[in-house]
């Protein structure tokens, strides 16, 4: 019988919902704690520079991934980067709509492996990969060693 | 290569405490299809009975109601309503709630049990829980009924069954 059955009315259709409750909190590590640390309380960006091969990394790195060597040394690489990539985002984390697309992009700095994605405020028209942006900051006194501290990125 | 000692080390909790964090809470909701056994057993229960499937294979009447045989690995033969009384399989006396967060003193303690159903096949059951009864004087073996919601309130849920009760 049961594997005769078939269920044609949808609305008969039964299930059961249900939530798993989950939360984390991720620490940022050595180099990423250094880097928000740096963030928040002089207000600029740090790569971890490889002694052995002087390859830079934005996120900073406590190893080289080019030579694996122990990376102590942090240099500084101000606000001001390259627009690499950019998009534009209409829907939330949930799928809710925008009232306005959001601007997304990744800069990234002369020099330096990697980059950071954060919201673009510059106007459509204007946007060209390659352009110079400057990280736009919260004020010191809001500012807590997260991604958040970075309001947007604006036209440099 | 040498391989040098990793420069990492575990937190202590004043270092966690400290250290900056991600904070997030993702949403895991999901929808589960009850599917066509369980469906019409929840279904039943909806109309306060137990439905349990039988298997013409090895003629067990198993509860609760599937759509095949797992001993026989064939489809089951048709559903039969059974008794809502049965005798208690196994049990336990749980001190913490489903999150494990521990229960006052005051508070009655829960007790999760196996409910062989009459009607069913010997060793066919249903996890439940007991009500009317002091810990201490669960036995294994005890006759127990269900009690059932009142009619109007019942979903088509495992919990349309309150409890069992021993039968006196």
């Amino acid at each position: 019988m049961s594997f005769q059955e078939q269920i044609k009315k949808t609305t008969s259709l039964g299930f059961f919902e249900g939530q798993v409750p989950l939360n984390y909190k991720y620490t940022m590590g050595v180099a990423g704690e250094r880097f928000f640390q740096t963030l928040r309380d002089k207000g600029d960006f740090i790569a971890s520079k490889c002694p052995e091969c002087g390859t830079m990394a934005i996120y900073p790195l406590i190893y080289c991934e080019e030579c694996f060597a122990e990376i102590k040394d942090y240099v500084s690489v101000g606000l001001t980067g390259e627009l690499y990539s950019w998009t534009e985002c209409s829907s939330d984390f949930k799928g809710a709509r925008h009232e306005k697309p959001h601007l997304l992009g990744m800069v990234r700095f002369q020099g330096v492996q990697g980059g950071i994605i954060h919201r673009l405020d510059v106007p459509l028209s204007e946007i060209a990969i390659g352009m110079k942006v400057i990280a736009v900051l919260r004020p010191s006194s809001q500012r807590k060693g997260s991604l958040d501290d970075i309001q947007c990125f604006k036209k440099a | 290569m040498e391989i040098k000692k990793v420069p990492c080390k575990g937190l202590s909790t004043e270092e966690y405490d400290k250290a900056l964090k991600v904070d997030w809470q993702p949403e895991l909701a999901y929808a589960w299809d009850n599917g066509i056994g369980i469906g019409a057993y929840l279904a039943a229960l909806k109309e306060g009975k137990i439905l349990a499937a039988k298997c013409d294979g090895c003629g067990r009447i198993m509860l609760p109601a599937r759509a095949f045989c797992e001993l026989c690995f064939r489809p089951t033969d048709g559903y039969v309503a059974v008794h809502d009384t049965g005798v208690v399989n196994t049990f336990a006396v749980s001190h913490v709630n489903w999150d494990a967060s521990r229960l006052k003193e005051k508070d009655p303690r829960h007790l999760p049990a196996v409910i062989e159903i009459d009607g069913a096949s010997k060793g066919q059951g249903i996890l439940h829980i007991l009500g009317n009864v002091k810990p201490g004087d669960v036995k294994i073996g005890m006759k127990v009924r269900a009690v059932w919601k009142p009619a109007g309130e019942r979903t088509g849920s495992i919990t349309d069954i309150l409890f069992f009760e021993p039968v006196k």
